[in-house]
């Protein structure tokens, strides 16, 4: 009596919010705009554009979890009361508890949809899942007020490459992009992050590969995140075989069947706290070899051409057709490791690299392939390790990567002017 | 093939489904087959030695029942006895005593070059040792008799739920179980069910989530915190074996429920009470009632005086610290736990209370504050056994001794203290987790009888956290590797 009471109690006060919001919702945002305006911007970090808009959307979605936790509630409180009446006492209350864990999925599934879920989950710069500040980056995409939009797609490499705010200080008033690298992503998990963007234009899509993209694998943590059911039969058409078939692809479709299993990182991540949850990060990073020369010699071992090669540049090729389906142009930067790794290396596997790259942009005119020959030079010296750059030269591609889009944006030809 | 795999969910999906429509006897036979193929999936080879054991008590059991003649039936259990230890001291003994004789006779000059035996532990070799040779003590007892169906003792032995990390349970209690029609009640079904969820619980969310931290704490050489925080890691430990242990026995225990068996209960609330006597039968209950029934009550228990009943305290604390690994950490845990289980008993004695250790039932705040402030040091007593026990695990080569020493000194070093909030508050929810379990251990045994929306409540509240906290790399428990 007392769960049927707080559900229906729930349920009056969803219904009275949501009629708050429709009568107010707009002169509470404004006026919250007004107060703690500055505040919210400084602690978006650039994430957003409209203070305003940021505030009116979060209250909507506290109403939206609001009204659906109650619906769900009260679903759940009609399951169980019918389940009592026609099921067998010893039957009812296990179906009960399975109806009531598959609404726990629904909550889980509709709050994934929403920034402030994530922002819940959000515990600072520097310890918060990558996943969180994917999916509230992925999600701000709809709200961002600007002209024209870019994405950056890619493994950490390409965060370490290119600084959205570099960017978006240049262009931001014309272009507006947004940084959506997961770390070890290769391209097939590119091709899910481009599927999982939320329907809105996106003008350019920009992406930095290396031999890191095509070769290494075939574990990619992102799988657990973005696969779906829905990706199989393109993944075996792809060639996708048990190969790829790893813990990380079965945590992947079992997230798509139970969202809170695909949300246990970061829901962890803030009930636990970060520093249990980076364990794993930080032993993998103690394990690492200091010297730079015998790392990249175990590195180098572990790059070359194979069968998931040659499922990724099948990825590729999907990859390169979504972004022209949705009317994006894909940017190539041809891009490469440290020096010190890319000497150890197989130099077939630069050669294949740039063969493939070449091929497709000579064939598909929605690329534009930036070339190893035009992009800034980086030595030894740029690198703090054997992928990512250090922010001097970080600093340095982004400029020449905001002189692109600059020309892209006015002349349709993404070298003129650029600054290398 | 451990409990937190998938494949040993499926496993039981089959097993369950040729059980419930065969009749006793198949249903025994099919049960036995599954039992082998479940410990045959660690590695096959050790089979034979299961079997072996199980055939070798069989027979010793047969013949000592047929026999009057006392110096001959005490020699038929000393064969039993002998090769049962035989065994355990071939697989799991060798290197360790050859090692310390060889190392304990060096510095008088005599240099001894024993062999080193390059062979694996079979997974639960203690505890099905210790199984079968309770049957033959029982049957030279006189109080059971033996079994004439081979397979009924081999099934007894090999019972897949309690097979690698007991309970042990005694064969006048599980034996009648296999001989007779098992008949499945739902409300047995009901607990069962629950009891494996919980235990679940207890391993991949309790368990192996501190294990992570446990585990990252003790790769290194020594204490990774320098102060008062290095508790923390000894509190997770504290929390991540009661997980780990309690949580494979109640799935043990369930299993057997969801079969119409019955094992006994080995974990009730060892964290809450205030002494040692206390803690030995909330603790491993199944392992200190063999140790005290067996070796105790065999060494004289306390019918011999004072200083006999201490020595016979200490020999059996000492010999179940052995029991638990190969190792002197484990010794010397052992030995720790005897001499407390030795000071509280002369401190009973000298304040007249009860030397067995029950908690006094202390009514009102007063008296409830003060069982409180009682456990809470004790636990810190028990935390301290628990660094030599996680401490004899260790396997990279570094001087355990050193990782005592860098601990203890860490533990109690009380200047400059900050608190590690980060990892205080993750092992505390979890432990806090842990604690209610055993607060409430009667209440989980009495699944059953709660109201259908409280069961609902708890099966559904029980999947989510196992979704979003649980472990799934199937790490393995802890006490196989005893």
């Amino acid at each position: 009596m007392t769960s049927r009471r707080i559900i229906i109690g729930m349920v009056g006060l969803s219904a009275a919010a949501c009629l708050l919001y429709a009568a107010l919702g707009r002169t509470l945002a404004r006026s919250i705009d007004a107060r703690f305006g500055q505040r919210v911007l400084q602690l978006t970090s650039g994430k957003t554009t409209d203070a305003r808009m940021f505030i009116q959307m979060r209250l909507r979605e506290a109403v939206l979890l609001l009204t659906v936790g109650a619906l769900l509630a009260l679903a759940q409180l009609l399951v169980a009361s019918w389940l009592k009446r026609r099921v067998r006492p010893r039957a009812a209350w296990i179906l009960s508890a399975l109806s009531g864990f598959v609404c726990l999925n629904a909550f889980a599934l509709v709050a994934a949809h929403t920034v402030l879920f994530w922002c819940l989950l959000f515990t600072g710069t520097g310890t918060t899942q990558y996943i969180t500040q994917y999916q509230i980056k992925c999600g701000l995409l709809r709200e961002i007020q600007a002209p024209q939009k870019a994405v950056l797609l890619g493994s950490s490499q390409t965060r370490a490459q290119i600084d959205e705010e570099i960017l978006n200080d240049r262009l931001g008033k014309q272009l507006w992009t947004t940084e959506l690298h997961f770390p070890a992503n290769q391209v097939y998990d590119m091709l899910l992050n481009l599927e999982d963007l939320p329907p809105v234009k996106v003008n350019y899509v920009i992406c930095y590969l290396s031999e890191g993209n095509f070769i290494v694998g075939p574990e990619s943590p992102g799988l657990m995140f973005f696969l779906n059911f829905r990706n199989l039969p393109e993944f075996y058409r792809m060639g996708g075989a048990l190969t790829q078939a790893n813990r990380s692809f079965a945590y992947g479709l079992l997230g798509n069947a139970l969202p809170l299993f695909r949300l246990r990182d970061p829901l962890l991540g803030r009930i636990l706290g970060p520093s249990m949850m980076n364990l794993s990060q930080e032993e993998w990073d103690q394990s690492l070899v200091t010297d730079l020369a015998t790392r990249a010699r175990t590195a180098a071992a572990v790059y070359h051409l194979g069968p998931n090669t040659v499922f990724q540049k099948k990825a590729f090729d999907v990859f390169a057709a979504k972004c022209r389906q949705r009317h994006a142009v894909l940017i190539v930067c041809c891009g490469q490791v440290n020096p010190i790794l890319a000497r150890m290396m197989d130099p077939s596997l630069r050669a294949d690299l740039l063969a493939f790259l070449r091929g497709r942009a000579a064939e598909d005119t929605n690329i534009v392939l930036l070339e190893p020959a035009q992009l800034p030079v980086q030595t030894e010296k740029d690198y703090l390790d054997l992928n990512h750059v250090n922010t001097a030269a970080q600093a340095r591609f982004s400029e020449f990567i905001a002189g692109v889009l600059d020309n892209l944006m006015r002349t349709n030809r993404p070298l003129e002017h650029a600054a290398r | 093939m451990v409990f937190n795999s998938l494949i040993f969910l499926l496993f039981l999906a089959v097993v369950l489904a040729l059980y419930y429509p065969l009749n006793h006897r198949s249903q025994n036979r099919m049960l036995l087959v599954a039992s082998y193929f479940f410990y045959g999936w660690w590695d096959y080879r050790f089979l034979s030695l299961l079997v072996f054991t199980s055939l070798f008590d069989y027979v010793c059991a047969l013949k000592i029942e047929a026999e009057n003649r006392a110096a001959r039936r005490k020699l038929l259990l000393a064969a039993s006895i002998f090769v049962n230890m035989g065994v355990l001291g071939v697989f799991k003994y060798y290197n360790f005593f050859a090692a310390t004789l060889q190392s304990a006779l060096e510095p008088l000059g005599v240099h001894l070059d024993f062999p080193t035996l390059h062979i694996i532990l079979p997974i639960g070799l203690s505890f099905y040792t210790f199984l079968s040779m309770s049957y033959t003590i029982d049957v030279y007892r006189r109080e059971m008799p033996a079994t004439r169906h081979p397979l009924d003792f081999m099934l007894y032995v090999a019972y897949f739920p309690h097979l690698v990390a007991g309970p042990i349970v005694r064969a006048s209690y599980l034996l009648p179980q296999v001989q007779r029609p098992r008949v499945i009640k739902a409300a047995e079904v009901e607990n069962g069910i629950w009891l494996i969820v919980i235990g679940y619980i207890k391993k991949v969310v309790i368990a192996d989530r501190l294990g992570q931290f446990v585990d990252w704490s003790f790769a290194h050489p020594a204490a990774p915190f320098d102060n008062l925080n290095a508790w923390v890691v000894i509190y997770a430990f504290a929390f991540q074996i009661y997980g780990d242990f309690a949580g494979y026995s109640d799935i043990a225990r369930g299993l057997a429920k969801l079969m119409g068996f019955e094992l006994v209960v080995n974990f009730r609330a060892p964290y809450l009470v205030t002494n040692p006597a206390a803690f030995w039968r909330h603790w491993h209950i199944s392992l200190s009632t063999w140790l005290r029934d067996y070796l105790y009550i065999s060494l004289g228990g306390n019918r011999q005086g004072k200083w006999k009943t201490y020595r016979n305290l200490m020999l059996t604390m000492l010999l179940g610290g052995l029991w638990h690994g190969a190792g002197l950490a484990f010794v010397l845990w052992g030995l720790f736990h005897g001499l407390l289980l030795a000071v509280h008993r002369w401190w009973s004695k000298w304040r007249g209370l009860p030397a067995h250790g029950a908690d006094p039932h202390l009514n009102g705040w007063p008296g409830r504050l003060k069982m409180f402030f009682l456990a809470a040091v004790f636990f810190q007593i028990t935390c301290l056994g628990w660094l030599l026990f996680r401490v004899g695990g260790l396997r990279h080569g570094e001087s355990q001794w050193g990782v005592v020493k860098s601990y203890l000194t860490a533990m109690f070093h009380f200047q400059g203290t900050h608190l590690l909030l980060n990892f205080i508050v993750p092992v505390a929810m979890l432990g806090a987790l842990g604690l209610f379990f055993q607060w409430r251990n009667q209440k989980m045994d009495e699944f059953s009888q709660w109201s259908g929306s409280n069961k609902a409540f708890a099966l559904a509240t029980a999947l989510a956290l196992i979704t979003v906290m649980g472990v799934f790399e199937g790490a393995q428990f802890i006490y196989f590797q005893f």
